[in-house]
């Protein structure tokens, strides 16, 4: 059951008629681990929060730098020197009192990773480096959890959605079937060498966020199988399928 | 034949769309496009032909779309 001061919060999405009651019981329901919460952590947590997911893990061992702010909209000047997963706990509680946030300040190691993620039922990779990412992936396979995968680089994002189950009860493509091996070091630069524009990861956050909603509502088409390129600068996509 | 490049592959050929005469197969088109731009050798990237990324080295036609997508590793 939904209490009635809930309906208000969450009419404006459960008027939609293929969202529904059911939808947001779906939402109230779900457990969801935010792995980074930096440029992408920021908006998906903010709108998975908002829309009332039940619960939210936040994974980030960093600070908050003077350098993330142009970007990672849920810290503020006087934040800087703090640990972001308790800063960004902080500020979604007040978003929505209503969802059970957990701030984990660590890292994801080989050691820790199947534990942290467990708990949870839907995995989101928001992290900056190669290693955290093949190693979220291939936890996610290991534990059959479904992957909801954004990168960004310059003007340009990457979404996918990974390690899906699919309709025949087999699951979908992962992160190794597009990029087999991680790149070698100083083959791809990261954010701080290469920038990021800051509005970026704010949309590629959002298009996370939505397909979070969607699997974990059952609502629309999950990106599986294949792979979108956002382009910032003239607003095209690219979408290629993954065999 | 259109060659689409990603990301910081830009940063390499200045521009996102090629046109290039057309070649037999993808091994050919990447031999000529790292010719044509010698840093590509290093780059890390996956070929898609017609949208759908290929492994093997994959026939070519005039009509082909093909696109070098290298990985983004920011957040």
């Amino acid at each position: 059951m939904i209490p009635f001061p809930s309906i208000e919060r969450y009419s404006r999405q459960m008027t939609i008629p293929a969202f529904g009651v059911a939808g947001q019981q779906k939402l109230q329901s779900a457990k969801v681990l935010m792995i980074g919460a930096g440029g992408l952590g920021c908006p998906v947590s903010q709108y998975l929060v908002a829309a009332g997911v039940g619960k939210v893990g936040i994974v980030d061992h960093d600070l908050v730098s003077l350098s993330n702010l142009h970007r990672q909209i849920l810290y503020r000047t006087e934040d800087i020197g703090k640990p972001k997963a308790t800063v960004a706990k902080s500020t979604l509680e007040r978003l929505n009192p209503e969802i059970e946030i957990v701030a984990i300040e660590d890292q994801v190691t080989v050691e820790n990773v199947l534990e942290i993620l467990g708990d949870y039922d839907l995995v989101l990779d928001g992290t900056d480096n190669f290693e955290a990412r093949y190693l979220i992936n291939d936890a996610c396979v290991a534990l059959q959890k479904t992957l909801i995968f954004g990168a960004v680089s310059q003007f340009e994002g990457q979404v996918a959605v990974f390690n899906a189950l699919q309709k025949d009860g087999t699951r979908g493509a992962n992160y190794r079937d597009v990029f087999p091996d991680p790149p070698g070091e100083n083959e791809v630069r990261n954010c701080a060498e290469a920038g990021v524009l800051g509005v970026l990861p704010g949309i590629i956050g959002a298009m996370m966020a939505n397909e979070a909603i969607k699997w974990i509502t059952g609502v629309g088409q999950p990106m599986s199988n294949r792979i979108l390129t956002y382009n910032a600068l003239n607003n095209q996509t690219y979408e290629v399928m993954i065999l | 034949m259109q060659v689409y490049f990603f990301g910081q592959l830009t940063d390499i050929t200045r521009d996102a769309q090629v046109e290039i005469a057309a070649v037999a197969d993808t091994e050919s088109l990447l031999a000529l496009l790292k010719h044509q731009f010698p840093a590509l050798a290093a780059a890390k990237f996956v070929i898609a032909v017609d949208k759908t990324i290929v492994r093997e080295n994959t026939a070519l036609s005039n009509h082909s779309q093909v696109a070098l997508l290298p990985p983004f590793s920011g957040g």
